[in-house]
């Protein structure tokens, strides 16, 4: 990019209120409908809102699919000023929530329903990556049909040569994350992780190992984004917009990603908040591999670039380590990738830190944190980047 | 023998790179207007959106930019030839490729030459071969294709 784009206008006056997760399963005979369906439910019960007042809907899903959220719409009994699909992944979270808070800052809607949930079907995995993008199936698939697991070897791999990482480096990352799932209700894997652990796994994708991988599974995230005004009246807790950036097919001509959008964002995205990477009480990345973690830790300024493994050695990302705490729910790694819900999960925990409810891995006194995504593998990494900074609205 | 061939799914734009392999040619798109070459194969141009995009001889010097040995499948074809070979390789040429990978080619910056080669299940795939090596030794690439 030659020209610094406009600035975005600030998100006065909007509301994010109600995280819910609905909680993760290995197996289910549920199709998408059920989990999305219990996300709203929940998220009715946790705003007080009626679901004659939900005039928004922004959804994520991809075993929806034919459906989209046209057919949720009438499957829900919503009549909606405003509907939004996000094919987006791992970046579907921070994008809904953009798009819902301009939604609502111009009066398109109301009160926005964000949902993001997927089921698990036999084989559904396989199918998925197989047809996943028409790059895919002409020139990636093919080459040992590893899906993610094969692209994002090369990635870490890629890194491991460029700035010297070990396993250990991304080990380190992942004990801290099992650490902060023990703590929490809806990670499907709760049993405490030594870094013995993690380096004795099962080799996947040289260098990634079953530890670095996400466990799929079925489940849903929400949240609710409407007007300071309608959050006050609703008499719930509730956070407010600092900032928040996407970026898609950043970087265009690196062969190799060392880095992502966020990177081209990082320093609008601290300014419009009016803070640095220092005052942020917690981070929330999207952990798809631990790899992606170290670039969205360089990218997003919480250290230099090449400096993350030195970073985790240096820094305790445990909830209640006085570091930097860090996917405080223990991140995909640890809660399971729940489809699309992966996009949601870190801003949906985001959310549940600043305005509860406490799930018991409160990080003490958080006010404000960072949301990062990151999906769509398209060809030789993922195209979506996306960003965000929350504070707990009302009291700053 | 396995029973189940490597996946052959591929969108119609990948034909005629398969019959230019089974002519031994290694071919990729390149753009009439603005020259650039491109992969995978698109209906437009990357740079200039032109829809002229013939396909032309390619040289298949090139780079290994990374390399993984997978050891999990989520094809039989795969599963039964573990441990697999794979990488990423940057073309001479411009474009950055996925390619199978001969055993001695697994480090970076490895010089290899591609081929676009004909595998058991029809179609063409790409492979990288150390540059300068005269035949293809490696038993998973040799049953890949068949050999």
């Amino acid at each position: 990019m030659v020209d610094e784009p406009r600035k975005p206008a600030p998100y006065d006056g909007v509301a994010v209120l109600a995280p819910v997760t609905v909680p993760y399963v290995r197996r289910t005979e549920r199709g998408a409908a059920w989990f999305l369906g219990h996300a709203l439910r929940d998220l009715l019960a946790s705003s007080g809102a009626d679901k004659a007042d939900v005039d928004g809907l922004a959804v994520a899903s991809y075993t929806l699919a034919p459906d989209t959220v046209v057919a949720l719409t009438d499957h829900f009994g919503v009549t909606a000023r405003f509907i939004e699909h996000l094919p987006t992944g791992g970046a579907s979270g921070v994008m809904a929530l953009r798009r819902a808070a301009r939604a609502v800052q111009n009066g398109d809607a109301e009160l926005v329903a964000c949902l993001a949930g997927d089921t698990l079907v036999p084989g559904g995995f396989r199918e998925l990556v197989a047809g996943f993008s028409r790059f895919s199936q002409d020139a990636v698939y093919p080459y040992g049909a590893a899906g993610p697991n094969g692209v994002f070897a090369l990635i870490t791999r890629a890194y491991m040569d460029a700035w010297g990482a070990t396993r250990e480096d991304f080990g380190r990352l992942c004990v801290a994350q099992r650490y902060n799932a023990v703590h929490y209700p809806h990670a499907l894997l709760r049993t405490p992780m030594t870094l013995g652990d993690y380096l004795a796994a099962r080799l996947i994708a040289e260098p990634l190992h079953l530890l670095d991988c996400v466990l799929p599974c079925a489940g849903a995230e929400g949240f609710l984004v409407t007007s300071e005004e309608r959050a006050r009246a609703l008499g719930r807790p509730y956070a407010v917009i600092l900032a928040a950036e996407e970026l898609h097919n950043a970087f265009p001509n690196d062969p190799m990603p060392l880095r992502g959008g966020w990177a081209a964002y990082r320093d609008r995205l601290y300014e419009a908040a009016g803070l640095g990477p220092r005052d942020m009480h917690f981070v929330q990345t999207y952990d798809d591999y631990p790899v992606i973690v170290f670039h969205q830790l360089e990218d997003l300024g919480f250290c230099a670039k090449g400096e993350a493994p030195r970073f985790v050695r240096e820094t305790p990302l445990t909830f209640d380590g006085g570091g930097l705490p860090h996917n405080t729910c223990g991140g995909q790694l640890s809660c399971g990738q729940a489809g699309f819900a992966g996009g949601f999960l870190g801003l949906v925990e985001g959310l549940r830190q600043l305005v509860g409810p406490d799930l018991g891995n409160r990080v003490p006194g958080a006010e404000v944190g960072l949301v990062s995504g990151y999906g769509m593998v398209i060809y030789d990494h993922c195209l979506c980047t996306a960003a965000a900074i929350l504070a707990r609205g009302g009291r700053r | 023998m396995s029973a189940a061939p490597p996946p052959a799914a591929r969108t119609a734009l990948w034909s005629p790179l398969t019959a230019a392999a089974r002519e031994g040619r290694f071919v990729l798109q390149r753009c009439t207007t603005c020259g650039a070459l491109q992969y995978p194969p698109r209906e437009v141009c990357r740079r200039c959106l032109s829809d002229e995009l013939p396909w032309t001889a390619a040289d298949g010097g090139g780079t290994v930019l990374a390399a993984t040995v997978l050891h999990a499948s989520l094809e039989p074809w795969f599963t039964e030839h573990l441990p697999w070979y794979m990488g990423k390789v940057q073309l001479d040429a411009g474009p950055w490729i996925f390619a199978h990978l001969a055993r001695d080619c697994l480090a970076a910056g490895t010089r290899v030459e591609v081929q676009a080669r004909i595998d058991l299940g029809g179609q063409a795939v790409l492979i990288a071969l150390a540059q300068g090596a005269t035949e293809i030794v490696d038993p998973g690439l040799r049953a890949l294709l068949g050999l």
